[in-house]
C-alpha cells in the first residue's frame, strides 16, 4: 500500500469514527433533553391552589362573598399572587352544580395552559339560622407569555 | 500498530455505550420519580377533603376549641353559644349535600356517621378523658365541660365569660352562688350583656360541692344557669344552661370557658363523636372528626 492509500484510509476512518462520535453525542443530548422535572412544577400549582382555596376558606372570604354577593375581596386575594399564576374561581350554589354563581378570573390570564390543577371545597354560609351550601372551584394555571 | 488501534476504538465506543445507557437510565429514573410523586397526590387530596369537611361540621356546629400545652400547665379554650347559630337539623342537609352533591364533584365516595351528632346532644371529645356536650332542644340548652367515668377534670382555674345580647340582668331575681374563698379550685365568672349589666365573681370553690349561680333577666322570661362543682356526679365540672322558652327569640347568650390545669403527659387531641368515611380508589380515610392535637 502505498503512502498515499494509507493516508486515505486513515483519514477515512477517523471520519467515520467521528461521525459515530456525533451520532453517539446527539442520542444522548436528545435523552438528557427530555429529562424535564414537570412534576415539580404540577405539585407547586397544585399547592398553590390548594392553599388559596383554604385561606379563601378559612378567612371567611368565600362565605362573606356568597352572603353579599361581592367577589372585591376575592378578587383582591387573587390579585395579589404571584404574577406568574393565573387562577379561575368558581362558585356554585347547592342547587346548580352546572352554572356558577360567581366567576372571578384573574385579569390578563388567557385560558390556555398545559398544566392545570383543580381543587374543590365547600363553603357553609349562614342564613339566619338556616346554612346555605356551596361549592368553590379554584382552577390554576402558569401564566402564558405573549 | 493494528492491535493498539482496535483497544483504542473499542474502548472509546465503550465509554460510548455507557454514556447512552447512563442518559437512558437517567430519563428512566425522572420519569420514574415523576409518577411516584404525582401518585401521592390522592393521599393529599383526601386530607384535603377531609379538613375541609371537618371545617364545616366545626362552624355548623359552633363550638371552638384551643388547647395549649405547656410544659407544666395546660390551657383549653372553649367558646359556643346557646342557642347554636344553627338549627341542629341543618346537619342532616348537610349530610345530604356532602355524601351527593360534593362527593360526586370531588370525584370520591364520602359516608358521615352524625347519629351522635343530631341526636340532641353533641360530644366534643378529648383523648385525655374531657368531654364537651352541646345539648340542642327544643326545651333546653347547655354545655358542660367534665371528664367521663365520674372523675375529676383537674383544672385548677375556671375563667368563665358570659355574653348575653338581647336581654338585661335583673340583679333583684337573680341569685348568685355561694362564694367561697378556701377551696382548691379558682372559679372566676364574668358576665357582661349587650344592654349593660355586668357582674364578676371571683372565687376558691370546692370541686366536690355543687354551685349555682342563677341569672334572671329584666325583659326576658330566659333564666340562665351557671353550675360549678360536682354536676350530675363528675366533680370540678362546668355547666351553662338556658331554658329555652319561644319568648326568648332573639336573646343569645355567648360563651368563652378558659379551663387550666396540669399538663398531661402525652399529646391531647380533641374531636366529635362522629365518623367520616372517605374512599378514592385505592385511599381510604375512616376517623373521627379531629379538629386538632396538642
Amino acid at each position: 500500500m502505498s503512502a498515499g492509500e494509507k493516508g486515505f484510509v486513515i483519514s477515512f476512518d477517523a471520519m467515520i469514527a467521528l461521525l459515530l462520535m456525533l451520532v453517539m453525542l446527539i442520542t444522548i443530548t436528545a435523552y438528557l433533553g427530555n429529562v424535564k422535572f414537570e412534576a415539580n412544577s404540577s405539585v407547586a400549582l397544585r399547592e398553590i391552589a390548594m392553599d388559596s382555596l383554604t385561606v379563601l376558606d378559612k378567612s371567611g372570604k368565600l362565605e362573606n362573598a356568597v352572603s353579599t354577593g361581592r367577589v372585591n375581596e376575592l378578587r383582591a386575594f387573587i390579585n395579589k399572587m404571584h404574577h406568574s399564576i393565573c387562577t379561575d374561581l368558581r362558585i356554585y350554589s347547592e342547587s346548580d352544580l352546572n352554572n356558577a354563581a360567581m366567576t372571578v378570573l384573574r385579569e390578563n390570564c388567557k385560558k390556555s395552559f398545559d398544566d392545570l390543577a383543580t381543587v374543590k371545597r365547600s363553603i357553609v354560609a349562614q342564613n339566619g339560622s338556616d346554612a346555605d351550601f356551596y361549592l368553590a372551584e379554584l382552577r390554576a394555571w402558569y401564566r402564558v407569555r405573549e | 500498530m493494528r492491535k493498539r488501534g482496535f483497544v483504542l476504538s473499542f474502548s472509546t465506543l465503550l465509554i460510548i455505550i455507557i454514556l447512552v445507557w447512563f442518559a437512558m437510565f437517567y430519563s428512566g429514573k425522572v420519569a420514574r420519580s415523576e409518577m411516584d410523586i404525582l401518585r401521592n397526590f390522592s393521599i393529599e387530596k383526601a386530607g384535603f377533603v377531609a379538613d375541609d369537611i371537618t371545617g364545616d361540621l366545626n362552624k355548623l356546629m359552633g363550638t371552638s376549641v384551643d388547647v395549649n400545652r405547656g410544659e407544666n400547665f395546660t390551657v383549653i379554650s372553649l367558646g359556643g353559644s346557646l342557642p347554636s347559630a344553627f338549627e341542629i337539623s341543618e346537619l342532616n342537609d348537610w349530610e345530604t349535600f356532602v355524601e351527593g352533591n360534593y362527593a360526586s364533584r370531588q370525584n370520591a365516595s364520602i359516608g358521615l356517621e352524625l347519629g351522635n351528632l343530631t341526636d340532641g346532644t353533641a360530644e366534643l371529645i378529648f383523648s385525655n378523658g374531657l368531654q364537651l356536650n352541646q345539648r340542642y332542644n327544643d326545651d333546653e340548652n347547655f354545655v358542660r365541660f367534665y371528664k367521663t367515668g365520674g372523675a375529676d377534670t383537674g383544672v385548677i382555674t375556671y375563667d368563665i365569660n358570659v355574653h348575653v345580647i338581647g336581654a338585661l340582668y335583673d340583679s333583684g331575681g337573680s341569685d348568685p352562688w355561694d362564694c367561697d374563698t378556701s377551696g382548691d379550685v379558682n372559679v372566676n365568672l364574668r358576665y357582661t350583656d349587650s344592654l349593660g349589666g355586668n357582674v364578676t365573681s371571683v372565687c376558691r370553690q370546692n370541686p366536690t360541692e355543687e354551685y349555682e349561680f342563677e341569672i334572671e333577666f329584666q325583659d326576658s322570661d330566659m333564666e340562665l344557669k351557671i353550675e360549678y362543682g360536682d354536676i350530675e356526679g363528675n366533680t370540678n365540672a362546668v355547666k351553662i344552661s338556658t331554658d329555652d322558652d319561644d319568648d326568648d327569640a332573639g336573646v343569645t347568650v355567648k360563651l368563652s370557658i378558659r379551663a387550666e390545669l396540669p399538663s398531661p403527659a402525652g399529646e391531647i387531641k380533641w374531636y366529635y363523636d362522629a365518623d367520616l368515611n372517605y374512599s378514592q380508589a385505592d385511599v381510604k380515610v375512616n376517623r373521627k372528626f379531629e379538629l386538632g392535637r396538642s
